[in-house]
């Protein structure tokens, strides 16, 4: 009988994306997010005793330059090293993409699989048999599982590969394969790495995707972690997630219907933000707020949502006690009259707005129109941004102009 | 939709307050602070809800507050409700009972929402100030002053906010604005997070160079150790090479000795030790031996008396013993002396007491203590007792003395009157002493009660005479008079019934009659009767013409009657004629008039039966009256044995309460009279028992004249006389009584006194003859005596003392002689002769000699045994030095004694030469490099000496060349390992990566929020322009002629041009368009003027195609001057033919104003001024 850990996606030194700084946001606290994980990995390991460690690619983020990045890595691999357990991996598209990993030197508990061919690890004490192959590049797009070696008679057989599968949402497609290819291998436990959104398929065998071990943005909600894989004399294997994140990414929708002051919406708000609070057993989260419902203040909202998150913020400061950040505020409520805002005013001002966006909203290029030029602000804004202000994209206008609309109305009626 | 009423059943300081409004012009007029601004938003609120935080919540608590109303459409559809503050559910029926869909009021409305409503449909003095405000702001532009009259209020802030915010985020060319800021900082950060990051390629080519220079070192460091060592052999050779030499040289010494012995180091002390302790040994023995011989010699001539000291213990008591003895001979002579006085004193007491007995036979007369107690306590008695004597004799003469006092006293005479019978009066008298104050208040009481009767008695009416008679007076029970009053009751009753049936009757009957005689207007309707008797004149007639045919001419009297009869006089021919035609005439009637003959008869049958009603019930009147008749004689017949002619039975009522009233008082008055007499009786007989019993005892007073209490007083005060008295008798006759007790018991007690006397004296007269006393004695010469007597026995004890104490000295001299005298004796027969005292002292001095040479003999005894150890001792000592030589010899293999110091001497040669090649190989040794010396020189002696020097020079050089290779080496390792370790896997670069997160968030915002904000400016442009192509012609139009009449025709009306930029702006055109004047020139009320224009021609084009809502107008003329007042109200009147319009103002002139406007305009009552609304607190 014997534990291992598994996981996958360190993405070391990615920073976290979409936080704004402002007054009170518990900057110190988030940095290094990525880097206290691996350390928690680590002393996980450490502490359940685990007969060793895999990693299932995605060390680094394949564009990051910094080695030092991977100095830190082999520190913590030394962490483990003095504990005497060895570890396990496959190298991911974003490693292969890195000079880092060429580079590194490291400590011999260490071993990554070869890239040139599908190799096995013969663990003859615990009679465990792991078999692996890395990406020699970024663009591995072949069938690497298919060519894994048959498994070891006797010994519990391990799979450790990178891999989006058969397709899963949000991922670039590497290394794919199908799942009845893996059932099909004979081995015990596959040890899947690349996508971000944790996924255990029971088994035998169990083919288990850990996700990453800590969320770096508002689509990396929920706990992250690694799984904890415990094998029984039987060789039957069971999983255990552990969450290794420091900064939880939470998506929370606040139902505002019915309010009818600003402080109605913070005080639900607040209620929703403490329950919120309590779950994550105090550890920093950063919250993406989703109001909906229908309330006569969705066009205060829409007038002046900047202003609001402020309040907001200054709220989630008293209640979040310095371990919530509010990533940011949007505003999904509706006014309650069926009839929406102008039909009265056929002829009056409001109505006029109402034509004007409806006429625009038709035309390929509506800022030709309107005499706006958004041109010097595109070529300014560095790419990371293109997609903010995209003129050229008809659909970008749509939105454009339907926000633009709500926020002028909003305005005139105040 | 306009508003029919408004209740304001409560809301802000409103109560149950309903206002009714009309179609047209409503002037609401209130005085300050009558709660305008709280009715306008009662209709706000009323159409759309209570806002949460209401300000009108301070006199009706928030769930209280209620607005109400009847709205009604165009097309007559009237909704009536009411509003409560709440969320949901707060439109309400007109009853506030169920509530009613929120959406009731949403069709009235049109879709006119609550923004909408409050900027187009209201307008009050500071939205029309900032009007003209935005008026001149916007610099006339036509676009921008139809969007604002359209409902947008703000419109120039909003335009100018949109820029301004689109301005702080961005612009092409700038650096300030936060998005240009941003990506400045962006860039920054990005040449930060280059320079901090760690290039993988460098740390390699690093770690590679170390590793490089790692080896090198190693490799330098070997040689050097190489040749540092062959530097440092040659360099030890060259030093050992001179005790080399000397080692060599000392070797071959030494193996000349190699046959000596080799001795112990300390041979040579040992033997002259040896040689020395034999020297000292000889010595000593004979020392030893001279010694013991002069002792034993000293020995020889001492003698010791061994049989006297044999007595050492007697001898020495011997001595002891002789101090007490000395001693006891001086204090025997005290002792005798003070025998012999004892002796003399006794002597003098015997004579004293005169006494003849001899000294030693005086025991016999010692009288025991017993006795001599007895004698003391019998002197002490007869002193009690003759006290006691005397004590008794004098009680007995006082008492005496007494009784002979007292004897006059008693004989004086009592009182022997009996005042028990007085007492008892006395005590029933005072028991009624007040009883004359009683007789007086009830005598009071019965005058009052009297006086009070006499006057009720002569106010009763009807009935005159005594209270005797009074009682007697036989009177109806008041049960009957009430029997009467109820008969009484109930005729009047009827009596009443039936008038009124008969007043009714008469009514009937008049109303009937009235009928009649309007049914006869004019004319009389025709009876049956009537043609009856028409009929038999008319037939009497014909019988008469008939006659007359007949030819009997009847009587002309007969004829001229018939005449008259039916026509006054004249001729019977035409009376005939006549009587033909009124029968007729009659019939035709009847037939022609039958209704109303008809009417006439049901008539008439109605009035015969009112007749006959009329007629019972005056029968039953009657009926009633005599009843009430037979009633009263009855009534009387009652009263009549009293003698009293009664009145009503409801007055007879009231007059038998009073005379009940008067029985009382009657009753009262004779038991109060009773009273008094038996008061006076009871008085009578107690004063005439105490005059009797006073005068029975010899009171002689005037007791007629005194009164009752007098009476009583003098009687206890006589009572109490004869009472002390009596005591003062009896306090006597006790003290007479006592004295005589006291004497008898005096003889009593002087009687046993005398009789304790005599016992005494017996007892007595034994008692002192043991003192040879006579019994007449006295007890104080009895105490002399028993005085002397203890003294004499006294010295006689002293006496015997002394001489016991004489006799035991006597005894131990005698002793001790015989004990000195025995010792003598025994040890010293030469002292036989001499005193005892001599012979003690003489064996005390020969005791002392003999101890003495005891001792000496003892200390010479010790010192011999001292002499003969210190013998035994030197001859061991010789014995061991010799042992000594003995060993010394055999160690050194010697034969002799002589040869032992040669060989010891070649001992200590071989030992030096030894300790040489010892110090030498030492020596040696640091050069040796761990080879043996043996080793060393042999690979020395193969070196050349005199190449050494030029080969260890050649080493040192190539060791100074190694050192700083290696150096090199190491400085260049080093520098890379410190170059390594920078690369520590911090997180520098990290952390820039992250702020650059932070930084593109930000910016990511900001540009969101530019693109959103500029296109809602370029929006809000193009809707201006749009709004402006598509209203300005009819509003403009509007606009234009409203504004020549609210200016009075100061203004002709507005025109549109260009301005300088090319924007259509308004002008005002001046009369006869000479001049056309720019906003800006206007002054501040023209440009409200023109505000208002806008707005109301803004409404007018509204109401064009939407149903018409009510235009609330709050005290907007406060700026206008009374014409252009008037003008606008004339506007307003004018628009509210369109819709309703309800005007808010507290200024009254306003109101006159209004009033006028209407009356010279052709409008018709449109106008409506409603007062009295307002709400003082």
């Amino acid at each position: 009988m014997f534990t291992f850990l598994h996981a996958a996606d360190i993405h070391l030194d990615s920073p976290l994306q979409g936080l704004d700084k402002y007054d009170g946001a518990p900057v110190e606290e988030i940095r290094g997010a990525t880097r206290q994980a691996l350390r928690n990995l680590v002393t996980t390991a450490i502490e359940e005793e685990v007969a060793f460690v895999v990693i299932a690619g995605d060390l680094y983020d394949g564009d990051w330059r910094d080695f030092n990045t991977g100095l830190f890595f082999v520190q913590q691999m030394v962490r483990l090293k003095q504990a005497g357990i060895p570890v396990f991996g496959v190298t991911g598209n974003h490693d292969a993409a890195n000079r880092i990993t060429r580079q590194l030197p490291l400590p011999e508990n260490v071993t990554f699989f070869s890239t040139k061919e599908p190799e096995t690890v013969h663990l003859k004490e615990l009679d465990v048999a792991l078999h692996g192959q890395s990406y020699a590049e970024q663009c591995t797009t072949t069938d690497l599982a298919k060519h894994y070696p048959a498994p070891v008679g006797g010994c519990f057989n391990i799979g450790v590969l990178h891999t989006s599968m058969s397709g899963r949402e949000g991922h670039g497609s590497y290394a794919p394969c199908s799942e009845d290819c893996l059932r099909s291998a004979g081995y015990d436990y596959w040890a899947l790495g690349h996508i971000h959104q944790r996924e255990v398929i029971e088994g035998p065998p169990i083919i288990a995707y850990p996700g990453n071990i800590q969320g770096r943005h508002i689509r990396e909600t929920g706990p992250k972690g690694c799984l904890i894989v415990r094998v029984d004399n039987a060789g039957v294997a069971t999983t255990e997630f552990t969450p290794l994140d420091v900064l939880r990414w939470e998506m929370l929708q606040v139902d505002v219907r019915d309010a009818f002051e600003k402080g109605e919406i913070l005080e639900h708000a607040a209620e929703a933000l403490r329950e919120t609070v309590e779950k994550a057993d105090g550890r920093l989260l950063s919250i993406r707020v989703q109001l909906v419902g229908k309330t006569a203040l969705s066009g205060m909202l829409n007038a002046d949502l900047r202003q609001f998150t402020e309040d907001f913020r200054a709220l989630a400061l008293d209640v979040g006690s310095g371990n919530l950040w509010i990533e940011k505020v949007k505003n999904g409520t509706e006014l309650p009259s069926e009839k929406g805002p102008h039909s009265a005013t056929g002829e009056g001002p409001f109505a006029e707005v109402d034509a004007v966006v409806r006429e625009l909203v038709e035309l390929p290029n509506p800022g030709e129109d309107l005499g706006v030029d958004f041109g010097d602000l595109e070529r300014k804004l560095p790419s990371e941004l293109s997609e903010v202000v995209k003129s050229s994209d008809p659909e970008w206008w749509r939105r454009v102009l339907r926000e633009a609309e709500s926020h002028l109305v909003a305005r005139m009626r105040e | 939709m306009q508003i029919d009423e408004l209740r304001l059943s409560a809301y802000g300081p409103f109560s149950d307050c309903a206002l009714s409004l009309r179609p047209g012009l409503n002037i609401l007029y209130g005085p300050n602070e009558a709660g305008k601004s709280s009715a306008l938003r009662a209709i706000h609120a009323l159409f759309f809800g209570v806002p949460q935080r209401t300000p009108d919540g301070f006199v009706h608590v928030y769930d209280k507050l209620r607005v109400g109303g009847v709205v009604v459409k165009q097309n007559g559809d009237r909704l009536e409700c009411v509003r409560r503050k709440g969320r949901k559910l707060t439109l309400r029926d007109g009853e506030d009972g169920k509530p009613l869909p929120d959406d009731s009021l949403e069709s009235f409305l049109g879709a006119v929402d609550e923004d909408f409503f409050s900027s187009v449909f209201g307008i009050d003095h500071q939205r029309l100030r900032e009007g003209g405000e935005e008026v001149l702001r916007g610099e006339g532009r036509v676009g921008e002053l139809l969007f604002a009259a359209g409902g947008v209020s703000h419109l120039r802030d909003l335009q100018q906010a949109i820029d301004g915010r689109a301005g702080e985020l961005f612009k092409p060319s700038a650096q300030k604005p936060l998005i240009n800021k941003g990506v400045a900082d962006l860039q920054g950060l990005r040449g930060e997070l280059k320079s901090l990051q760690a290039s993988s390629d460098e740390w390699k080519s690093l770690a590679e160079a170390r590793d490089h220079h790692r080896e090198q070192r190693e490799m330098l460091t070997e040689h050097l150790v190489a040749s540092e060592a062959n530097a440092t052999r040659l360099r030890r050779i060259q030093t050992a090479l001179p005790a080399l030499s000397g080692w060599r040289s000392t070797l071959s010494e030494l193996e000349e000795l190699s046959v000596a012995v080799l001795l112990p180091e300390d041979s040579v002390e040992r033997h002259a030790e040896a040689h020395r302790k034999l020297s000292v040994a000889n010595s000593r023995c004979k020392d030893a031996r001279d010694r013991l011989e002069s002792i034993d010699e000293d020995l020889e001539s001492i003698d010791v008396p061994t049989e006297l000291l044999l007595e050492r213990t007697s001898i020495d008591g011997l001595y002891k013993r002789l101090g007490s003895h000395e001693t006891a001979a001086r204090d025997r002579t005290g002792l005798d002396m003070k025998e012999r006085n004892a002796r003399q004193s006794a002597r003098e007491i015997l004579r004293q007491l005169g006494w003849s007995d001899d000294l030693e036979d005086l025991e016999k007369n010692r009288v025991t203590d017993e006795k001599q107690t007895l004698i003391r306590t019998l002197s002490k008695k007869k002193e009690g007792l003759a006290e006691r004597l005397r004590s008794a004799e004098r009680t007995k003469k006082r008492a005496k003395k007494r009784l002979e006092e007292l004897g006059d006293e008693a004989e004086a005479p009592l009182p022997e009157t009996a005042v028990q019978e007085l007492t008892t009066v006395l005590e029933d008298a005072s028991a009624a002493r007040d009883i004359d104050d009683q007789i007086d208040s009830h005598r009071e009481e019965f005058d009052s009660l009297q006086e009070c009767a006499e006057s009720a008695l002569s106010r009763l009416t009807l009935w005159e005479g005594s209270f005797g008679d009074l009682r007697r007076l036989k009177v109806p029970t008041d049960a009957t008079i009430e029997l009467f009053e109820d008969s009484n009751r109930d005729m009047e009753a009827r009596t009443r019934g039936i008038n009124s049936q008969l007043s009714g009757y008469h009514a009937s009957k008049q109303q009937l009659q009235q009928d009649l005689a309007e049914l006869e207007k004019g004319d009389t309707v025709p009876t049956e009767d009537e043609l009856e008797q028409a009929r038999a004149l008319r037939d009497h007639g014909l019988c008469l013409a008939t006659e007359q045919l007949a030819g009997n001419p009847p009587n002309t009297e007969d004829l001229s009657d018939f005449a008259s009869i039916v026509q006054g006089d004249g001729e019977f021919t035409t009376a005939l004629e006549t009587s033909v035609r009124t029968a007729d005439m009659i019939v035709d009637r009847i037939r022609r008039e039958a209704d109303r003959v008809a009417n006439k008869a049901q008539l008439a049958a109605q009035s015969e039966s009112l007749d006959q009603q009329k007629a019972e019930c005056e029968e039953s009147l009657n009926a009633v009256e005599t009843e009430r008749h037979n009633q009263d004689s009855k009534w009387e017949g009652r009263w009549r044995e009293a003698g009293i002619a009664p009145l009503s039975p409801c007055e007879m009522k009231d007059w038998s309460k009073k005379y009940a009233g008067l029985l009382d008082v009657a009753d009262k008055l004779s038991e109060e009279s009773s009273t008094l007499k038996q008061l006076e009786q009871r008085r009578d007989s107690l004063r005439k028992r105490l005059s009797n019993q006073m005068s029975g005892v010899g009171v002689e007073v005037e007791l007629e004249l005194k009164t009752f209490k007098e009476l009583i007083t003098l009687g206890q005060h006589f009572v109490e006389q004869v009472r002390d008295a009596r005591a003062e008798r009896d306090q006597l006759e006790k003290e007479n009584e006592r004295a005589k007790n006291d004497i008898q018991e005096a003889d009593r007690e002087l009687t046993a006194a005398q009789n304790d006397l005599a016992e005494w004296q017996t007892t007595w007269a034994d008692a002192v003859a043991l003192l040879r006393l006579e019994p007449d004695a006295l007890p104080e010469q009895a105490e002399s005596v028993l005085a002397n007597m203890g003294r004499l026995f006294d010295e006689l004890a002293e006496a015997d003392r002394n001489h016991r104490r004489i006799y035991g000295i006597d005894k131990t001299v005698e002793e001790f002689e015989e004990d000195a005298e025995r010792m003598a004796e025994k040890v010293a027969p030469d002292l036989a002769e001499r005193s005892v005292e001599e012979i003690a002292a003489q064996l005390n001095a020969r005791m002392s000699n003999a101890r003495d040479a005891q001792q000496r003999k003892n200390s010479l005894l010790k010192q011999r045994e001292e002499q003969q150890e210190l013998l035994r001792q030197a001859q061991s000592e010789d014995s061991d030095a010799n042992a000594e030589l003995e060993a010394m010899l055999k160690e050194a293999e010697c034969d002799s004694v002589e040869e032992l110091p040669t060989a010891i001497a070649r001992s200590n040669q071989k030992r030096s030469l030894q300790g040489r090649v010892a110090e030498l190989t030492s020596q040696l040794a640091p050069s040796c490099g761990g080879q043996s010396v043996e080793e060393f020189a042999v690979e020395a002696e193969a070196v050349d000496p005199d190449q050494l020097t030029p080969r260890i020079n050649e080493f040192e050089e190539d060791i100074k060349r190694l050192k700083e290779e290696r150096d090199e080496a190491l400085t260049a390792e080093q520098r890379e390992k410190s170059a390594l370790e920078a690369y520590d896997g911090g997180e520098a670069a990290a952390n820039i990566a992250a702020e650059r997160q932070f930084l593109l968030s930000k910016l990511e915002e900001d540009s969101h929020e530019y693109v959103i904000t500029r296109v809602a400016g370029a929006l809000l442009q193009k809707s201006i322009e749009r709004y402006q192509d598509r209203a300005q012609g009819p509003v403009l139009k509007l606009a234009s002629s409203l504004f020549a009449e609210l200016t009075c025709g100061a203004f002709e009306g507005l025109r549109a041009d260009f301005d300088d930029s090319g924007k259509e702006v308004l002008l005002g055109a001046r009369p006869g368009e000479h001049e056309l004047l720019d906003v800006s020139a206007m002054s501040e009320g023209t440009r409200d003027q023109l505000y208002l224009a806008l707005r109301l021609a803004t409404l007018e084009h509204w109401f064009e195609q939407h149903e018409a809502i009510p235009f609330i107008v709050d005290d907007v003329l406060l700026s206008f001057d009374d014409e252009r007042a008037k003008a606008a109200l004339n506007c307003l009147l004018k628009l509210s033919q369109r819709t309703q319009v309800l005007f808010f103002t507290h200024h009254d002139h306003l109101v006159t104003l209004a009033r006028c406007v209407e009356e010279s305009s052709d409008l018709g009552q449109d106008l409506h001024v409603i007062t009295g609304w307002g709400c003082h607190a």
